[in-house]
This record gives structure tokens, sequence and C-alpha cells, in this order.
């Protein structure tokens, strides 16, 4: 396009150029809630009404079931351990890698994907065949009364192998951008290690950490395909809350299965509200932490 | 003496950064090192800080050997070539810090 000669004509190309996409605006906002509707209210939807489809009564029965508690219950304890033993994991990770030069830094870093890249399955399997009663390791565990597979300490561990990545890759880019200016200034200034990681290192990173440990939660809740291998599906010992729809769906019981995955969508719910208004609160407390 | 550095060596893997460098500093001297980017300025002063560790050689402040003395043992100030301040802290904390970080033997003194 030529310049334009006076200001009058500036103004009217600026005017073009603003209002131009309108109609590309128009395509992906549609777009994006066709996606949105087709792929998360849709099934969300079904979900409950399927759940509530024989009423409020058998809604509550199916979910207050011994069964469905106890998979609850197994669920939580997973998630209570599964997160922090992460936090802890993926903090020295990433402090390690993005902080120190050490030989196959590379390999490690590239090897942390894996659990993404493996199928859950094949992770499952992996702890069956190196912990299973038919190992040497395991029957040595079995002599000893520790169970492993098939318990609730498999499905941890397996939880864990899962879910690992999550917060050790959200911390690594920030803490590799942020660099180590700030901790070697509080160096000069005499701190010691713990009140450098404390004051400077920890609150550079809450945020990454807090999401990555939100993704974690969410995943170690949700997953399946690992914990239904070790768990051996014990009902009211083995059964996470995935595990004990899958039974329910198995049976023909629907409706009792929906319901009980209800629940995992308000578990999900109760993450992202979590994020949002801890998101909320950080925002407003930084400046004055 | 203010600053003694003897036979400084130090050297990033195959490069030498640092070649058997030898300076004495008076106390209330003002010196400035000149030098084209990568000549081993920074890595000098990182050094005398304690962030960096020689190869070899010895780092005498005050005619005391710090050569192996933790940067927090050192008492060098250090301003960093993109200011580092305290991201997370406010103005006052940023301040602060350093004294924050004392120990508490040297603030009731």
């Amino acid at each position: 396009m030529s310049q334009p000669e006076t200001s009058k004509n500036n103004l009217t190309v600026t005017k073009k150029r603003i209002s131009d996409p309108r109609s590309v605006q128009i395509l992906l906002i549609s777009l994006t809630y066709l996606f949105f509707i087709g792929f998360i209210f849709l099934p969300l939807g079904l979900v409950f009404s399927q759940a509530f489809s024989k009423g409020w009564s058998f809604y509550l029965e199916s979910i207050r079931e011994p069964y469905a508690i106890e998979a609850v219950k197994l669920t939580m304890l997973t998630l209570a351990i599964v997160v922090p033993v992460n936090a802890v994991f993926g903090v020295s990770a990433a402090w390690a890698i993005t902080k120190f030069n050490f030989k196959g830094k590379t390999t490690l870093k590239s090897l942390l994907d894996l659990p993404f890249a493996v199928s859950p399955v094949i992770a499952g399997l992996i702890f069956v065949l190196l912990l299973g009663s038919r190992t040497a390791f395991g029957s040595w565990l079995g002599e000893h009364g520790i169970k492993i597979i098939f318990s609730t300490p498999g499905i941890v561990i397996a939880t864990i192998f899962v879910t690992f990545p999550f917060i050790a890759r959200e911390l690594i880019p920030l803490m590799e951008a942020q660099g180590r200016d700030e901790e070697e200034a509080a160096l000069t200034l005499g701190a010691k290690g713990w009140q450098i990681f404390g004051k400077i290192t920890l609150s550079n990173i809450r945020w990454g950490l807090l999401y990555g440990m939100i993704l974690c939660g969410a995943r170690s809740i949700g997953e399946f395909g690992a914990v239904s291998v070790v768990s051996g599906h014990i009902r009211g010992q083995t059964n996470t809350i995935p595990l004990h729809v899958e039974i329910l769906y198995s049976e023909y019981n629907f409706t009792a299965s929906f319901a009980v995955a209800s629940l995992l969508v308000f578990l999900a719910l109760l993450t992202v509200v979590i994020k949002s208004v801890m998101e909320k609160q950080f925002q407003k407390n930084s400046f004055h932490l | 003496m203010g600053i003694e550095l003897q036979n400084i060596t130090k050297t990033f893997g195959d490069y030498k950064a640092i070649d058997n460098l030898n300076l004495n500093i008076a106390s209330g001297d003002l010196i400035a090192l000149l030098g084209p980017s990568g000549c081993g300025k920074t890595t000098l002063l990182r050094i005398i800080a304690g962030l960096e560790l020689a190869d070899s050689g010895k780092i005498i402040l005050e005619n005391k050997d710090t050569t192996n003395l933790p940067p927090r043992k050192k008492n060098v100030g250090f301003v960093f070539q993109h200011y580092a301040l305290f991201r997370r802290l406010n103005v006052f904390e940023n301040v602060a810090f350093g004294l924050k970080v004392l120990p508490f033997s040297l603030i009731s003194r």
C-alpha cells in the first residue's frame, strides 16, 4: 500500500485496518464456542443428566454406598501423598537442572517427559513387573509382610510415576528464565542457603509451583490406566474413584456409574475454582509480601 | 593492603578466562577493569566475591586469606549487571534484606 498523503487518508486507513478482521474474529469466537460446547458442555451435561436420571435419592444412595465412600477415601489418600512427594521432587529436580551443571543433565531433562510419552498402562505394568510377587524383590517384600502391588502403596507409586513431570515441567522454564542473579545477590549480602531458598527462590517460583501442584493433583485424582493395572480392583480396598466408575459401568449400573463420575467432575471444577481464587489472592498479596 | 590477588587462574572447559593473574589494590583505591567482553572482568569480580571458585591462586582481603570462604563470610559488596533486585520483595524489603539475614549476634552488637 502506498504512503497516505493527507491526514484524512491516514485516518481511513487506520480505521479499516482495525475493523478488517471482524469476520475473522467472529469465525474464531464461534469456533471456540463450538469446541467448548462439543467437548466440555455437552459431555458435562450428559454426565449430570445421566447421574440424576433416577432422581436425587438414587444419586445420593450411589455416592453414599460404602464402596463408593471407600473409593473416595482411597483417591483422597493417594492425592494427599502424591502431591507433596511430587512437589518436593519437582522443586529439587528443577533446582538441580537449572542451577547446577552436572553430567547427564540434558538426558535427565528429556527423560522427565517419559511419563507423558509412555502409555499409563505400560507405566502400571512396569511396577507390576518390578515389584510384583513373582520378582525377587517383590517376593522378599512379601516375606516381610509388605504388599505393594494390588494394594495402596502400588496405587500411590503408579500415580507418582504418572504425575511427576507436572511440577518439574512447570518450574524448569520459570527457573531458567529467572537465572541465578537474585540468589547470588542474596549470597553476597550474607544470606544462608535456607534463607535464600525460603525468601528468594521459593517465593519467586511459588506461582509455577502452585500451578504444577494443581495439575498434578487433578491428574492423580483422575488417573485410570496405571492405577488400573496395579490396583487389582478389590472393592472397598483398592478401588479409586475412576476404577469404581468403570466397575459400575461394566455392571450395567449406568446411573450409579455416572453419579460417581459426577464426583470426579465436581473435584475437577473445585480444582479450577481453587486455582482462580488462589491466583487472585496471590496477585493481591504480591505487593506487600 | 586492601585486595591482593595471587596467581589467579580460571578456566571454563577449554576456555582460559583468567591466566595466572597477579593484582594488588591498596585500601581506598578506585580501580577500573577495562577490556573487551569475554576477557574475564566479571569472572574476576565473581571470584573476589566468592561466587566463583578459582582453579588456583589466592585471594587475600585485608591481609586475610579468603580463598576458600563462602560468599557470605567475605563481606564483599557486589552490584550485578542486571541489578538483581528481589522481584518478590518490595523496596523496603529489598533494602532491608542484607540486614535481616545477618546473624543475631551481629545485630545485637
